[in-house]
């Protein structure tokens, strides 16, 4: 983002707040403040993860045609509903599902195909349809704008980076591994930083962040990670997770990259441990937090699913419609939700991929208004308006709304 | 950032064209610059061939065993000696030295940004291979010459055809994931005006392009596609290889790439979102040259408004890493190869380490992050303390005995275009609550990861 634009994401934040959200806000009340949603967890899995091996249609015989090598044979996978199943390394999904923790959403993606990696995952961080992609804000971005969280972990970013889905006028923290999150500096080396950072606008909240983000991070880092994770990338930023919620550390928003989802050869020996991380990752982090399962909504998404035919060097390549994952205990879980378009070559987006029935912005609004308190999703959505809601989520509480600081819960 | 000097004055121009085209202005190199003159100093840089780099060379081939190795020495080195990490490991150590340390500073650049441009990760052992080689035979010998030639070559490069699967796309079942990124990542852009049919025909243009063992190009006719295919609207002209080689000369040659192309060496050297009325005009020296690099850049670094344009760029990882070690200049024999190793790691950018095929991002949005800056932070406290005895500078500084002429030395050697007064009185009140021995290393830290020193 460039000067002007961040400039102008600023004035736009100030004009509708107040200025409120550009206040630092650990300068605010230290009070704790979550509001009464739930707290997010964002999983987004890189390169396209393909929807019919991760949840593959067993009662459809085209899928078979189309995948002589790939397919998952209904003697291996992991049965859900009589039609669908899971593949079997997803064993720990299966046990979700099966507590009803666990929503399966086929057939989702981006209305309008869109078949590159990169444009088809910034379209989808920022909450649009292909087409609609300039310089913005992320759907999560504009959800925290609202929220105005008060505390310097509220909004992190478990990577080495902000992801676009967070990028708006609420500066999320990205803080890595959080074991290695760790200042080598004394603390007068900090005070003489501190002071040299303030005279650059640009770059001063990003420098506090790090001593703010530190200092927080001191009760979550004594605290061991949970146990029963896979050693893979989600295990990892799965584990850390847990323990910023255990700590108590105000989290309300967590963003968690999965990378190497893009298969175009060899896919079936690549998704599989792939899969068994985030299938045992997500199982695990529920035993692990406990009871705040039940104020936790997890979402997975991918940028696209692939081709239906599988390609000769035994891989796919890029598709459209995947499919997606909520989690938690708000969940009206163990149902595959959507309309299935079927694999027939008429029924196929273009002649040749699975056709998207359900918009992933309709999982998002339902999550945003059932689970995180917003009225009105639709301009986190880049002024889409969803259909009708599907029941995907049962509504929060309502006395669990009543009494809380948090705004008209409208996003503007 | 406030601006230390008058922003239009020749000195002024001349520290930002050091900061764009080297990986650092230390003192030495901003000398050079100011005897040569603007452009002057960017002629020097682009004969890159005229500039003796000898000794580093020499140094890394002796210390590195693995860059001068053939082929099938380096695979029997790898595969059957079982030195998994070896060529990845030395690569990077011989990447990080070279733009830190060669005379030749644009050159290096040109290969870091084709090697964005082309990425091809070296993320596990066979891709390391190819990638070791494909450097040292492909991305280097190429970087200044014509973006044809490159493209050519990297379509028929072990690492590429491995990483983007091109080496298993067979008539019997395309695989598209070449083709597609070829236009959307290397030559056209994503808006460049292509269909999906383009990237199926493209796909079968460029079946049975593959892998001889060890590392060699192969086309193999017996898995290509030998019917006529359609790309962009017309017939693809010749056959078998030749038809590859075609499409690619068209793809080199098309408005989309010279912009696209443009586009991206002005995000990379002068700002995030680059000026439309300059890309027109670097686009239009990229189309009239042929493709040629050292006259596109000469436009580019040339153009008026490039010079005048204030320093908007967020250093990258590696651009800050190699900056803290040209500035601290560590003598001769000091160990720092395992140093920069580690340092990288933790930055988020090892070179060849982005696994996607879009190459590392270039923007400030990506790398101003909290870790980031942790990072940063660290890493300089971690060199000046450990190079308080090594580096020159440093040294000069500790000899100071009054605390602002300790800040005056380092200010010069790490700040060539200087600090506010506020940040020198920053400097000098809290060095003033240190043990003496801690000043010098404290003050260097401060302005090695200061805001001044994030910026080019």
């Amino acid at each position: 983002m460039t000067l002007d634009m961040k400039r102008r994401t600023f004035l736009q934040a100030a004009a509708v707040t107040g200025g409120v959200a550009l206040a630092p806000r650990w300068a605010r009340a230290a009070v704790k403040d979550l509001g009464a949603g739930d707290r997010l967890v964002a999983i987004y899995l890189r390169g396209g993860a393909d929807g019919l091996t991760v949840c593959p249609p067993l009662g459809e015989s085209a899928y078979f045609d189309a995948r002589p090598t790939l397919a998952v044979s209904e003697a291996d996978a992991l049965p859900l509903d009589g039609f669908f199943g899971l593949h079997p390394a997803a064993g720990g999904l299966k046990d979700l599902f099966d507590d009803g923790d666990l929503a399966v959403i086929h057939a989702a993606g981006l209305q309008t195909a869109e078949r590159s990696h990169f444009e088809a995952q910034a379209t989808m961080e920022q909450g649009i349809d292909a087409g609609e992609l300039k310089p913005g804000d992320g759907w999560i971005g504009r959800y925290l704008a609202e929220l105005a969280p008060s505390l310097p972990l509220a909004a992190v970013a478990l990577d080495q980076a902000v992801p676009q889905s967070m990028v708006g006028p609420v500066d999320a923290l990205a803080i890595g591994r959080i074991d290695e999150f760790e200042v080598a500096l004394n603390p007068l080396d900090r005070s003489a930083l501190k002071a040299v950072y303030a005279a650059d606008p640009l770059l001063a909240e990003t420098a506090n962040g790090v001593f703010d983000a530190s200092d927080a991070l001191v009760p979550v880092a004594a605290m061991p990670p949970g146990e029963g994770y896979p050693q893979g990338q989600l295990g990892g930023a799965l584990a850390d997770c847990a323990r910023l919620i255990k700590a108590d550390a105000g989290l309300q928003v967590a963003a968690i990259n999965g990378g190497g989802w893009d298969h175009h050869d060899d896919q079936a020996d690549q998704i599989d441990p792939l899969l068994a991380d985030l299938a045992g990752s997500l199982a695990a982090f529920r035993d692990d937090i406990g009871e705040a399962w039940n104020s936790t909504t997890v979402v997975v998404m991918t940028e696209f699913g692939r081709r239906v035919r599988e390609n000769a060097s035994l891989g796919t390549d890029h598709g459209h419609a995947g499919v997606m994952f909520a989690a938690g205990g708000g969940v009206n879980g163990g149902q595959v939700y959507g309309d299935w378009p079927g694999l027939d070559p008429a029924d196929l987006s273009d002649g040749q991929d699975l056709r998207v029935t359900t918009d992933y912005r309709q999982v998002l609004a339902e999550l945003l208004v059932q689970r995180l308190g917003v009225t009105d999703p639709s301009p986190a959505l880049g002024g889409w308006e969803p259909g009708a809601f599907r029941g995907l989520f049962q509504p929060i509480a309502a006395a669990s709304m009543a009494g809380t600081k948090r705004g008209s819960g409208r996003l503007r | 950032m406030i601006p230390v000097l008058d922003p239009v004055s020749e000195r002024a121009r001349i520290l930002r064209l050091v900061e764009r085209i080297t990986y650092g202005a230390d003192s030495g190199t901003v000398d050079v610059a100011e005897q040569l003159g603007y452009e002057g100093f960017v002629e020097w840089q682009l004969d890159h061939e005229a500039i003796d780099d000898g000794p580093i060379e020499a140094l890394l081939i002796d210390a590195l065993p693995t860059l001068s190795m053939t082929p099938e020495e380096l695979a029997r080195h790898i595969f059957i000696e079982e030195n998994f990490g070896a060529a990845q490991r030395d690569l990077v150590i011989a990447t990080m030295i070279r733009r830190a340390f060669s005379p030749r500073q644009l050159y290096e650049r040109m290969v870091e940004f084709w090697s964005d441009h082309f990425n091809v990760p070296a993320l596990d052992v066979v891709g390391g291979y190819y990638k070791a080689l494909e450097d040292r035979d492909m991305i280097r010998p190429l970087a200044m010459t014509r973006f044809e030639d490159l493209l050519q070559s990297s379509a028929r490069s072990p690492a590429m055809l491995e990483y983007l699967d091109n080496a298993n796309n067979t008539a019997d079942g395309p695989n598209e994931n070449y083709a597609r990124e070829l236009m959307e990542l290397h030559t056209l852009g994503v808006d460049g005006g292509y269909t999906e049919d383009d990237v199926k025909e493209l796909a079968r243009v460029f079946t049975g392009w593959t892998i001889r063992q060890p590392a060699e190009f192969l086309f193999n006719g017996f898995t290509h596609d030998p019917g006529p295919k359609t790309f962009l609207g017309e017939e693809v002209i010749g056959s078998g290889e030749a038809q590859g080689t075609n499409v690619l000369r068209t793809l080199a040659n098309h408005p989309s790439t010279a912009r696209f192309i443009a586009t991206k060496l002005l995000r990379r050297f002068v700002a995030d979102d680059p000026d439309p009325a300059v890309i027109d005009d670097v686009a239009q020296a990229f189309s009239d040259s042929g493709g040629r690099v050292v006259d596109t850049m000469r436009a580019l670094l040339l153009h008026p408004q490039v010079a005048d344009t204030m320093a908007l760029k967020f250093k990258r990882p590696n651009e800050f890493t190699a900056g803290v070690l040209r500035r601290l200049q560590p003598d001769p024999g000091t160990d720092i190869l395992g140093r920069i190793y580690n340092a990288l790691a933790a930055s988020g950018q090892v070179p060849f380490g982005w696994p996607a095929p879009d190459g590392y991002p270039d923007d400030r949005e990506h790398w101003q992050s909290t870790t980031g800056f942790l990072v940063r932070f660290n890493a300089a406290y971690e060199w000046a303390r450990g190079l308080v005895d090594a580096s020159p500078l440093i040294r000069a500084a500790a000899e100071q005995d009054r605390i602002s002429d300790m800040a005056t030395v380092l200010i010069d050697g790490l700040r060539p275009a200087g600090v506010t007064a506020r940040t020198r009185r920053i400097l000098i009140r809290y060095a003033n609550g240190l043990p003496a021995d801690d000043r010098a290393p404290a003050m260097a830290a401060w302005l090695l990861a200061g805001p001044e020193a994030q910026w080019r």
